[in-house]
């Protein structure tokens, strides 16, 4: 950032920071600014009885949907696809096109002690967001020279492999689908010429992808719940279409269903893991358990609650926190009123009883 | 922190109250919006007074509660404010400058989390790392937001 942007920005807080502290001398006194009250619980029951009668369509498609996929599930996917010596343990392929696959701090030791443009092929699991980069002229001396939601595992973002892989915005081009992702890549792009002296060789070392080679195949399709289960069975609707809305974070890889549907009003969030052990090594503490009311060790969203109006919940203004349910390979986050605790919360016994109808 | 010593808590929150409406105005760019989003911040925050452990992390604390409401509220249909606008009296005096507000108009043309981020890091002075957690996000993907939101700042306002 330009020192001149930098201070006109810091001048427009600054005015604005004038203006708040001016405005709110002048507010009306805290009393005008209470809690809406509660509204009855009868109006809740009726628009959660609603809302729940509107569904049982979606629920009884969703039962079809999902003993449809268990038996082709059965059959489509065979246990050595998954475990062959061809593919790493979560289904990623160890070559492509007869090059080996690197992972992780393999890649970056490659990247490292390459001398030249070479390319040579690197595979990570990536989240849709993750391909937003910093821009399209890079600056390889730049601290966001990186790339964001990347991870060696899925649902784990990586400190080290983002920060050194470089896409263009040019190279994904069209719509990627959180999930695995091979990539051919080189290092001592040109333009690491134009970093400073001091730069030059960690900007040597940063991987440019130069092709999408591959994203995912039914090996690594999540499994035994599929997304589309996961949609039928909670009436959700892809997180892709709502990316401002996060209840469970960053997830790389992991594609997320945001419930109830259609929106944009939303509850919670269910993350559909490719398998249960990748779910158990995101989050161990939930899948361990099944539920959890504190925030998970890997989580990035550090226990932060929220509040708000919620038209899902009738009028007035609510006080949240995420409650934590596992099932199979399938993570959920559901908000609940903190005021009718979990097991009152409408929206986590929807949950739960949702999540019951996926396979384990 | 809790909210029982002599007022201590309130009167710490009053003092942030300023940083949360300026911050609000800018990520949000609908007045509105920016004093509801405050107004539910204060009351999560004095419900909550006693899970702040470091009183120092006021403020980080607040606007932590501040950006997930932002990106958790904005879509929800708004809800009639308790808080009348019309008893203010808008516009405050003084105005903006015309800089100040050529540069509000253009972080409303960013996307809402991009904007979060810039308005967090570069004006309220919030870092990478603590920008990442206000939001739930890595560190990385604010660094890409606060690029992305710069490198366009630059394009509109004709930054050099």
């Amino acid at each position: 950032m330009t020192a001149s942007l930098r201070e006109r920005l810091a001048n427009a807080y600054l005015e604005e920071l004038a203006v708040a502290a001016d405005d709110l001398k002048r507010a009306p006194s805290k009393e005008d600014v209470r809690l809406p009250p509660v509204p009855p619980n009868g109006r809740r029951a009726i628009t959660i009885a609603r809302r729940v009668g509107g569904r049982t369509a979606v629920l009884q498609l969703g039962i079809l949907v999902m003993v449809a996929a268990l038996v082709s599930a059965a059959i489509l996917i065979p246990g050595a696809l998954r475990s062959g010596s061809d593919r790493f343990a979560d289904g990623i392929p160890r070559t492509w096109q007869g090059q080996p696959v690197l992972r992780g701090q393999a890649a970056l030791d490659q990247a490292k002690a390459a001398s030249d443009e070479s390319p040579f092929l690197v595979a990570f699991w990536a989240g849709e967001s993750g391909l937003i980069n910093c821009n399209a002229q890079p600056q390889f001396d730049d601290p966001c020279k990186g790339t964001s939601n990347i991870g060696d595992e899925p649902g784990i973002p990586s400190d080290s492999l983002g920060p050194a892989l470089h896409m263009e915005q040019a190279t994904n081009t069209g719509h990627v689908a959180p999930g695995p992702m091979i990539v051919r890549v080189h290092t001592h792009d040109p333009r690491a010429l134009a970093c400073t002296a001091d730069q030059r060789a960690s900007c040597q070392a940063v991987m440019v992808v130069d092709n999408i080679l591959w994203t995912g195949d039914q090996a690594t399709e999540p499994h035994p719940g599929t997304v589309s289960e996961v949609m039928a069975a909670f009436g959700g609707v892809t997180a892709l279409r709502f990316p401002n809305n996060s209840f469970l974070g960053d997830l790389p890889g992991v594609p997320q269903v945001l419930f109830p549907g259609p929106g944009p009003n939303f509850e919670g969030a269910a993350a559909v893991f490719p398998s249960p052990e990748a779910l158990a090594e995101a989050f161990p503490d939930v899948a361990a358990h099944g539920e959890s009311d504190s925030f998970p060790v890997n989580s990035i969203l550090k226990g932060l609650i929220g509040g708000g109006s919620d038209p899902n919940r009738g009028p007035g203004i609510f006080n949240f926190k995420i409650h934590w349910l596992a099932r199979g390979n399938v993570l959920i986050g559901v908000q609940y009123d903190i005021t009718l605790g979990v097991n009152a919360d409408p929206y986590v016994a929807i949950a739960r009883k949702d999540l019951i109808q996926l396979p384990n | 922190m809790g909210r029982g010593r002599d007022g201590e808590f309130e009167a710490a929150l009053a003092v942030q109250m300023p940083v949360l409406l300026a911050s609000a105005r800018l990520a949000l760019s609908n007045e509105a919006e920016a004093w509801d989003v405050m107004q539910s911040t204060v009351e999560v925050a004095l419900k909550n007074a006693e899970s702040l452990r470091e009183p120092a992390a006021l403020r980080y604390w607040l606007l932590a509660i501040q950006s997930r409401q932002i990106l958790r509220m904005r879509r929800r249909a708004r809800r009639a404010l308790s808080l009348d606008i019309a008893q203010l009296g808008f516009p405050s005096s003084p105005g903006p400058s015309l800089d100040g507000l050529a540069v509000r108009d253009a972080l409303a043309l960013l996307p809402l989390r991009i904007r979060t981020a810039v308005v967090l890091h570069y004006m309220v002075g919030q870092t990478i790392a603590e920008v990442a957690g206000s939001m739930g996000v890595s560190e990385n993907t604010v660094k890409s937001q606060v690029r992305v939101g710069a490198a366009k700042l630059r394009e509109i306002l004709g930054d050099e």
